[in-house]
């Protein structure tokens, strides 16, 4: 089981998830104890799975979305759109919601979607530089009224073309961080898929994080990672364990607050419980930090900033 | 005539300009201020070069960061040298300076060079003097994985604190990815060299993603003061003058 090729397994995976499709066909025979056996199989091939075999389940298309999340979580979600200076991004949705009666603002990377058509026109959840105003202003939306924000990245990384660039990508991002450095409200980070680069940081950061098991946040991507270092993209397994940044790396090195765990295959096997799980969390941390007056909020953040090195 | 040639170049004595070709005496080219008098190039220079031609001379005092969790660089087994910092004068004013090389690593922002940068923030509140940062990467150092990301957080974080503090960002050839998405471009006056290309993904990556194929004048100084991101483009022969005016304005 120790070098099958990351292809082959996502195959595999599909070819159980065909038989157990099959077996639920079956009519007239006890299914118990096949249902089992499927099960057996795959807690089999994905146990003890490489960080690049993980990384494959946060970029599968059948993982659930931001736009899952919201509806799972929120009794209520009015979207809202345009960053109020230059134009609307569909890569980041971002509106208002209640949850538990509280009044919250939401802002997420729109990376899945239902058909191929939804992918392009919110171009895989790569944000341009309006997505990251639209971030922008709405979380100084929820400052001026004292509302929290819940944030979900799911972002390969900011959009990396032309039109981006003459846009100011590089700025955007940078104010966009200011801002979530520096509001005055509460915010709460969850990482449910790829998180790539600065793209992801730009809203990747809060006073509590949360981090799907096999989500991975990183500078860059092991491809990307080892076309610098490796002068080709074959060596991204390796990459991938230099970068270390599934949700268990990341809850070791104490950046991650909370770990979800997902059910075996990834959250694309369960997503109710995954999407339940978050949102019990969530829920936890936003009574947590609405009892914290502001003073102390923004005092703990700027330690929890200043805390972001290696502990040697 | 050539051999003659490469020899001269390999000693040092000429160097030939990458945008024009020309073949130049590098005396002549240092004189110009590492400017190719045919052309009008901006070579890229260390950081040692950079404060020589920018600070008052022997007026720069390097500051050593304060905090002590910087960590020594594995593979050299000393401190980064992609950011060098100080205390120093321009024109008789005051001010500490920073400056990035983009020949250390690609100038690319690690834990320690974040340090350095958030120490040099933090010495220019204490001692009441404006920043010039003169900031050149390739982005952040993906090497460092997840802390060379959150380095970018870091140093952001710290430039909030000293906003009363005048910053001066100078964008030198190149300037891209973590850097300019993160302190470089939080200052309050932001100037470019010329022809320098800043921005947030490198040309190869974009070609690679998209497809696309890179203009020349793609993300360079010019371009971005025409798109309202940067106050001027400033020629390296007037950098000390338009330094000081900003310095004696704040």
């Amino acid at each position: 089981m120790k070098d099958r090729d990351s292809e082959r397994f996502i195959d595999i995976d599909n070819a159980l998830k065909e038989l157990e499709h099959s077996i639920a066909e079956l009519t007239d025979v006890d299914t118990s104890e096949l249902r089992e056996k499927v099960q057996g199989l795959r807690e089999d091939l994905y146990r003890g799975i490489s960080r690049w075999e993980q990384i494959e389940i946060a970029r599968s298309f059948a993982r659930p979305g931001t736009q899952d999340f919201i509806e799972g979580i929120f009794s209520d979600f009015m979207e809202v759109h345009g960053d109020r200076a230059y134009g609307e991004d569909p890569a980041i949705i971002g509106g208002l919601a209640i949850l538990d009666n509280i009044p919250v603002v939401v802002i997420g990377h729109k990376k899945h979607s239902k058909n191929k058509r939804d992918y392009i026109h919110h171009n895989y959840g790569m944000a341009m530089p309006a997505g990251h105003r639209k971030a922008i202003r709405l979380m100084k939306l929820a400052e001026k009224f004292a509302k929290p924000v819940i944030t979900f990245v799911d972002t390969p990384g900011a959009y990396p073309g032309p039109e981006a660039e003459s846009q100011g990508q590089a700025f955007s991002i940078a104010q966009c961080i200011s801002s979530v450095a520096s509001i005055k409200t509460p915010v709460i980070s969850c990482i449910i898929g790829e998180a790539g680069s600065g793209g992801a940081l730009a809203i990747g950061f809060g006073d509590r994080i949360i981090m799907l098991e096999h989500a991975f946040y990183s500078a860059i991507s092991p491809e990307g990672y080892s076309s610098i270092i490796f002068e080709d993209t074959s060596n991204r397994k390796k990459a991938a364990d230099v970068l270390k940044g599934t949700g268990s790396d990341l809850l070791a090195a104490g950046i991650v607050d909370y770990l979800i765990p997902e059910p075996t295959g990834g959250a694309h096997n369960s997503p109710q419980l995954v999407i339940e799980a978050t949102s019990k969390v969530i829920r936890y941390c936003l009574k947590e930090l609405l009892s914290i007056d502001t003073d102390m909020l923004l005092k703990k953040r700027a330690e929890k900033i200043e805390s972001l090195l290696p502990k040697v | 005539m050539s051999e003659v040639l490469d020899i001269a170049m390999k000693n040092g004595r000429w160097t030939e300009c990458p945008s024009c070709k020309e073949v130049i005496i590098t005396q002549k080219l240092k004189e110009n201020l590492w400017v190719c008098p045919n052309c009008g190039f901006h070579f890229r220079i260390s950081n040692d070069r950079r404060i020589g031609i920018t600070c008052d001379s022997d007026s720069f005092r390097p500051l050593s960061p304060s905090s002590g969790s910087l960590v020594p660089d594995k593979e050299q087994g000393k401190l980064d040298n992609v950011l060098k910092g100080g205390l120093a004068s321009i024109e008789g004013l005051p001010c500490i300076v920073g400056v990035m090389d983009f020949s250390y690593k690609g100038g690319t922002m690690g834990v320690n060079t974040a340090e350095m940068i958030i120490s040099l923030m933090k010495n220019a509140q204490g001692l009441e003097k404006p920043l010039v940062l003169f900031c050149s990467s390739g982005g952040v150092r993906v090497q460092e994985g997840i802390w060379g990301l959150m380095q970018m957080l870091r140093t952001v974080h710290a430039r909030r604190f000293i906003e009363d503090i005048p910053m001066i960002t100078v964008f030198t050839d190149p300037c891209l990815g973590g850097v300019t998405a993160s302190f470089a471009s939080l200052a309050d006056i932001m100037i470019a060299e010329p022809g320098a290309r800043i921005g947030f993904a490198g040309s190869r990556v974009i070609e690679s993603t998209i497809n696309y194929k890179i203009p020349p004048d793609f993300q360079n100084a010019e371009k971005l003061v025409s798109r309202g991101f940067l106050d001027m483009v400033v020629h390296r022969h007037n950098m000390r003058g338009t330094l000081a005016y900003i310095l004696r304005w704040f």
